[in-house]
């Protein structure tokens, strides 16, 4: 078809659209439901006191800081890079936070295995961890690529690659409220592979339901 | 950029601000379902796309594959764009994103498949080309299924190349399962004797 006759059937075939709301809205909107859904376990089932006690530790403090920060940075990273203009350092967004998720973590489980030699080796409730990332994780997940869906962007490696480490961030965010106990190297394990587990998830089914609509 | 892309051309002649304006304002309406503004604007940016399309590619046919394709995909993105910013990036993007996605497409085309000229070249030997004849072959064959009777034609063709059951065939057809058997037979007999008489 010569690009005249496609100009002629597109504008033919052109009904109004619901302009999307801007990505930043967009972003707030998908977290604070988030946030209201996730909200209702950690109250009934989490024991919030011990959870402040740990929290009230400043290496602690950090680490929950930064791995919230990085769950949303990479959602808010996600929403912009689905639209066509905005730029793609937006997925730089959430790195620094990562990094001093990891720094930290990585520097409480050494301190665990210093301190108390043969626990930190131990497997313990490791595999409970696991479970829990993939129960808060994988419906985030779903509801995220449901939002990006939206927008059809026209990477959708990259926002799925970004918006997947949104969601890890903020499922092992919530994690923590479930996690009384200090990291071991093997909860670091167990942490590593669910997030990896959750990201791949993600990942994969974001390209297939991203790709090629657009 | 906009200048350097249409020195003393259109972008020229026009402020960029204000052409982005225009396109800006022609794509609101069309977001609202205005099909002339809708037209006006895809075929306003016609110029602009086919400039940064032969920036990334040579051939002026992949180009005009590349400047379609960014039409398509504007038109199913367009609920993404925010009428309170400017619309030239927006494009630009688009037609950025798809100019790349064509490299790439061409590159892994370039990977798995070689071009080969004698691949199309015919033998010395008839009986080599075969792919060829065969083009021939169907054709002839179509003419002479053509001068069958039309009870015959019609048999022949649900029962031997739509490949339908005969009570399937005798349904469509209104024949019945006994009248297509022979008329199945006594078409191919004849083709049989046509094919022959014609070789």
């Amino acid at each position: 078809m010569n690009t005249d006759g496609l100009i002629a059937e597109l504008a033919a075939s052109a009904p109004p659209v619901k302009r999307l709301a801007p990505p930043m809205t967009r972003a707030f909107v998908w977290l604070l439901a988030v946030a209201a859904i996730a909200a209702v376990p950690i109250i009934l089932l989490s024991n919030l006191h011990v959870w402040a006690g740990r929290a009230s530790h400043p290496r602690m403090a950090l680490e929950l800081a930064a791995t919230l920060a990085t769950g949303i940075a990479g959602v808010i990273a996600a929403f912009h890079l689905s639209i066509p203009d905005r730029s793609p350092r937006w997925a730089l967004l959430p790195l620094p936070f990562a990094l001093v998720w990891a720094a930290s973590t990585g520097l409480g489980c050494w301190q665990t295995l210093a301190e108390q030699d043969k626990r930190g080796w131990g497997l313990f409730q490791s595999s409970d961890c696991f479970v829990v990332l993939m129960i808060v994780g994988i419906p985030m997940a779903g509801l995220l690529l449901l939002s990006l869906r939206r927008a059809r962007p026209l990477q959708p490696r990259l926002v799925a690659t970004v918006g997947a480490a949104g969601v890890a961030g903020l499922a092992a965010f919530v994690l923590q409220f479930f996690h009384p106990f200090d990291v071991t190297v093997m909860d670091l394990g167990a942490h590593l592979a669910g997030l990896l587990v959750l990201f791949a998830v993600l990942n994969l089914s974001a390209r297939l339901g991203l790709a090629g609509r657009a | 950029m906009l200048g350097r892309i249409f020195p003393g051309g259109i972008w020229g002649r026009m402020n960029g601000v204000e052409q982005d304006r225009q396109w800006s304002g022609w794509m609101a309406k069309a977001q609202d379902g205005d099909n002339a503004a809708y037209a006006q604007l895809l075929r306003g940016i016609l110029p602009f796309l086919r400039v940064l399309a032969r920036r990334r590619c040579r051939d002026p046919d992949r180009c005009e594959d590349i400047v379609q394709d960014v039409l398509l995909t504007l038109h199913r993105v367009r609920h993404t764009y925010d009428p309170a910013r400017p619309f030239t990036p927006w494009l630009a993007a688009i037609c950025d994103r798809r100019s790349i996605d064509a490299l790439r497409k061409r590159v892994r085309q370039a990977s798995y498949e070689t071009d080969n000229a004698r691949a199309y070249e015919t033998f010395a030997d008839p009986a080599s080309n075969k792919e060829v004849d065969a083009g021939d072959a169907a054709q002839a064959l179509a003419a002479l299924v053509a001068q069958l009777p039309s009870a015959q034609r019609e048999a022949l063709e649900l029962v031997k190349v739509k490949e339908m059951s005969l009570l399937e065939a005798s349904q469509a057809s209104g024949q019945s399962v006994g009248g297509l058997k022979i008329n199945v037979h006594r078409a191919l007999k004849a083709l049989r004797l046509r094919v022959g008489a014609s070789e």
